[in-house]
């Protein structure tokens, strides 16, 4: 019932269930960038997909990735006011989305029959970070990645009290066929969406 | 008489625009074939009618689940209005925005906002609205209204929007590809998103018993609509909400898949109360730090529809617009034509007449053929054309009904007059000379008409008296399908029984009994008992019409008489599709508000009635069709009949055609023929007939061999539309017999 059942294939060292592999291709289908790694290897992934934005928010419950990804030399700040006003010389919130190329948000589930990604508060502000910069890239980890969307809309409902706003399934970057039906990815939300599976041991 | 020459004028406006015509073409092909990828090997049946309960649960509960709703949101801060009337909600909506100081409103499609004329209300208040989702843009700078449930710029081209956009936007040299166009406007919208003082949308439901919004999109615009202005106002029509979130799950099973052929619209969101984001300032007019949340919810008609239980069905619609890409006048005309501001297609007619009234509802209700290929693909399975079929009654209750009309409702009378008179009626009906006096009636004196018969399909069976039909040798033998003897046998109990009653309809009788001597040739060649039975008028052509009186009671007697013959252990046998669709589909809905109303006979029709090509195939899978059927090396080109199809009969008389030894078998890729009955012969619609036909005779142009089709309208229309001669599956089954 979506729960991680044991690895049966090897891939570069870490083990990847089948459940984990069908959301991927899911996820890829509709044109999302799919990469995996380790609890131990997110800084770096990160590093290397964000290398080049010009800042890059983070969501504030995902806060520890800021100081790993300033070491490698990816300008990152929290995305949140309160967050931002610790900074007195920094980007007021305005500044700082005009300026963010990306920004990188948690989930709250996975959904492996359609590839989508549940993003809720994230610790403030998860609704405009996966919706206005250009490029979003969203963590999710293997655990929580469940077959069906009605198990996926569960999961939600069970954290129903503590949510509240907005909680989004988010498939894929944003797209329109609105001019003779012809497919154009990139419209009002993000252009780009990077989907990164954590795989193996929990965290 | 006004109205109907303003539409014949309006449909031959839409078939004579190339650009029209050609967006069209595109967009219907694209969305169908999309649908039917994302439905490939889904439980659509079983789907769809767990969506059918939630929505009758809904609709049944409606106040109690308004009230909940209202609890729930008041719970979180948020405000929720009962709009009584479009005029209602847009005062509210116009008011707060006046109170707040709101100068730049930012608004998500929303059908339901188009309803109520809401930008407009906005806007003679001196508020910029901004249309944000990309195809309602395009409309908006054009000053049209939308004219697709889901595309809404759905008629216009490439070409047209690079020049809207040059004009509208003031650009010089504006891009010439959709992503350009696309980035072009994602720009100018993005910084009216960011100073926007109100954000409106919709929503595609709404929870009770937690208070949430689900809306799904694919671009983007909905979520900035909702968070970034500090005031969010969502409208929904009273039907939308739902009780439980769980019931979410059902709904986005069939809603992407059937409005866009996706899995997943991109971003599917859950909004419970005010966004816990932070208030951007990118320098908007007001200064509300402060967020506000107001739901507005609309009757506007959906109350009374909800307790009227011949209209209830329309609210069970989810606006996925999978019926439009299905119908074949839409297909050809566009929501323009086809629909009254601003609900399009047979569903909109439904809606307008709730929303809006019978008098605007009359004025496109007949572009709506009754072939039922919505129902086919509508996720909620409403029986659309059961819908304009009662709204057509009540509207010739109220206006009268035209003398064309009752000419037509009564194919039965028709049959036995002209078939009387056969001899004087065809010659001057063969002629567009005799045909001309018809014109009067508002019927297309070019078209050719059927041939009457002097004898009747009753008459000769009267004539020919009883026919001995050797017993039957139960064990399974005789006819397997071709080339693999025994394969294809079904095992259990029989489906269909040794006995028929065919059905006598009005076309056979009159127009077409050798497709009745053939029929009843063949069956008793296979050791079946044939008899007539002696039944009314099935009562599609009177439904058709607007008139429920006459067939209320011939349903009445037909199942008093088929109930008679199946309790004496005889199937019921149509070779009329419309006929046997009829029986099936429409007479438990023609009775259920009347005393007439007789389930256990109504279910003991729907389990022994069967389209003739259903019965022979039936009976050749269970191998008890003992027929010696010789070869005929043939080719046989097969068009499929709409009600066949909405029977779930689509491929059925191929394959039985295919048990012809040395018969090739090509099935046609068609919609519709186009005439379905009298659509075709009325003046106003002769040229929408003639287009859709004329999609079917262009593929069958490629195809050489005979033609084959069930049913009266298809073979008039294809004889007329070819030249070329079509015949009854069971007419070249009764060839083949050795």
């Amino acid at each position: 019932m979506g729960m991680v059942v044991g690895p049966t294939k090897i891939a570069g060292g870490t083990a990847i269930n089948p459940l984990t592999e069908r959301f991927m291709a899911s996820a890829r289908a509709p044109a999302a960038v799919v990469t995996t790694t380790t609890a131990a290897g997110v800084g770096r992934t990160l590093t290397a997909l964000l290398a080049g934005e010009p800042l890059v928010l983070v969501a504030a419950d995902h806060a520890y990735l800021v100081p790993e990804l300033e070491v490698h030399g990816v300008h990152a700040v929290v995305g949140t006011r309160e967050a931002l006003a610790v900074s007195p010389g920094g980007p007021s919130l305005e500044q700082a989305f005009r300026q963010a190329g990306a920004a990188i948000t948690g989930s709250l589930v996975a959904v492996a029959a359609s590839g989508s990604v549940a993003v809720g508060p994230s610790g403030g502000n998860g609704g405009l970070l996966s919706a206005l910069p250009p490029r979003h890239v969203v963590l999710v980890r293997e655990e929580d990645i469940r077959a069906s969307l009605a198990e996926g809309l569960a999961v939600v409902a069970e954290r129903f009290t503590e949510l509240g706003g907005e909680v989004v399934f988010v498939t894929g970057p944003s797209r329109t066929a609105d001019i003779e039906m012809m497919s154009v990815l990139g419209v009002h939300g993000p252009v780009r969406l990077d989907v990164v599976v954590i795989v193996g041991e929990a965290v | 008489m006004a109205a109907t020459r303003d539409l014949r004028r309006e449909i031959e406006r839409a078939l004579t625009d190339p650009t029209l015509r050609r967006a069209l073409r595109n967009a219907m092909d694209v969305l169908y074939a999309r649908r039917s990828s994302a439905f490939a090997g889904f439980d659509f049946a079983g789907v769809r009618a767990q969506a059918r309960a939630i929505k009758e649960e809904s609709l049944a509960d409606g106040d109690e689940l308004l009230d909940l709703l209202e609890e729930k949101v008041t719970g979180y801060g948020g405000t929720l209005y009962r709009a009584a009337t479009a005029a209602d909600a847009c005062a509210y909506i116009a008011r707060l925005a006046q109170e707040r100081g709101v100068r730049r409103v930012v608004k998500a499609k929303s059908m339901t906002s188009e309803e109520i004329h809401l930008n407009q209300a906005l806007e003679e208040l001196d508020i910029e609205v901004v249309e944000t989702d990309l195809g309602e843009r395009i409309i908006q700078l054009a000053g049209e209204r939308p004219s697709h449930l889901v595309v809404p710029a759905i008629h216009r081209t490439k070409e047209q929007v690079i020049e809207l956009i040059a004009d509208t936007m003031a650009v010089l040299d504006p891009p010439q590809d959709a992503e350009g166009l696309t980035r072009l406007v994602r720009k100018d919208l993005r910084e009216r998103f960011l100073t926007a003082d109100m954000g409106v949308t919709g929503a595609n439901f709404v929870v009770a018993e937690t208070g949430s919004l689900l809306l799904c999109e694919n671009e983007g615009n909905i979520r900035l609509t909702s968070q970034l202005p500090p005031i969010h106002v969502a409208l929904v029509g009273r039907e939308k909400i739902i009780r439980r979130l769980s019931d979410l799950a059902v709904f986005l099973e069939l809603l992407p898949r059937s409005g866009t052929g996706q899995l997943l619209t991109s971003y599917v969101s859950l909004i419970t109360g005010m966004p816990n984001t932070d208030v951007v300032d990118f320098g908007r007019a007001t200064d509300t730090p402060e967020r506000e949340f107001h739901l507005v919810v609309l009757d506007n008609g959906r109350a009374a529809a909800a307790q009227d239980p011949e209209l209830r069905e329309a609210l069970y619609c989810v606006r996925c617009g999978a019926c439009l890409n299905a119908c074949a006048p839409y297909t050809l005309v566009g929501g323009h034509v086809y629909g009254v501001d601003p609900y399009p297609g047979g569903i909109g007619c439904a809606w307008t007449y709730i929303t809006k009234g019978h008098v605007e509802a009359g004025h496109i209700n007949s572009l709506c053929t009754t072939c039922s290929r919505c129902t086919e693909v509508c996720p909620l399975k409403i029986d659309i054309p059961w819908l304009n079929t009662v709204i057509k009654e009540r509207n010739h209750r109220e206006f009268g009904t035209p003398v064309r009309d009752r000419v037509f409702s009564r194919a039965d009378l028709m049959g036995s007059v002209l078939g009387a008179m056969a001899t004087v009626v065809n010659p001057l009906l063969g002629t567009a000379a005799g045909r001309a006096p018809l014109g009067l009636l508002g019927v297309d004196p070019t078209r050719d008409l059927p041939r009457y018969e002097r004898e009747s399909l009753e008459a000769w069976f009267r004539r020919r008296g009883a026919v001995r039909v050797s017993p039957v040798d139960r064990s399974p033998s005789g006819v397997a399908p071709h080339g693999r003897p025994g394969s294809g046998v079904t095992t259990g109990a029989p489906r269909v029984r040794d006995r028929v009653a065919l059905f006598v309809d009005c076309f056979v009788n009159h127009n077409l009994p050798e497709v009745g001597k053939a029929t009843a040739g063949l069956l008793e060649r296979a050791g079946v008992e044939v008899v007539l039975a002696h039944n009314e008028c099935c009562g599609r052509p009177a439904m058709s019409h607007g008139d429920l009186t006459h067939p209320r009671a011939w349903a009445a007697a037909n199942l008093r008489e088929l109930g008679r013959l199946i309790d004496e252990g005889y199937d019921i046998v149509c070779i009329e599709p419309s006929c046997l669709s009829a029986l099936r589909d429409d007479y438990r809905r023609l009775l259920e508000t009347t005393p007439m109303a007789d389930d256990a006979r109504i279910a003991a029709l729907e389990q022994h009635s069967f389209d003739v090509t259903e019965y022979l195939l039936l009976r050749a899978r269970e191998g008890r069709l003992r027929l010696r059927l010789g070869a005929l090396d043939e080719t046989f080109v097969v068009h499929g009949h709409c009600h066949q199809k909405s029977l779930g009969l689509g491929s059925v008389p191929a394959e039985l055609l295919r048990l012809v030894p040395g018969a090739t078998v090509v099935e046609v890729e068609a919609l519709c023929c186009g005439l379905v009955g009298s659509f075709g012969y009325k003046a106003e619609y002769s040229a929408l007939s003639a287009a859709i036909g004329a999609q079917l005779f262009r593929r069958l142009d490629e195809l050489d061999g005979q033609v084959v089709a069930c049913g009266i309208s298809c073979r008039s229309q294809i004889e007329h539309g070819t030249g070329r001669p079509v015949v009854h599956p069971v007419e070249v089954l009764h060839r083949a017999l050795s």
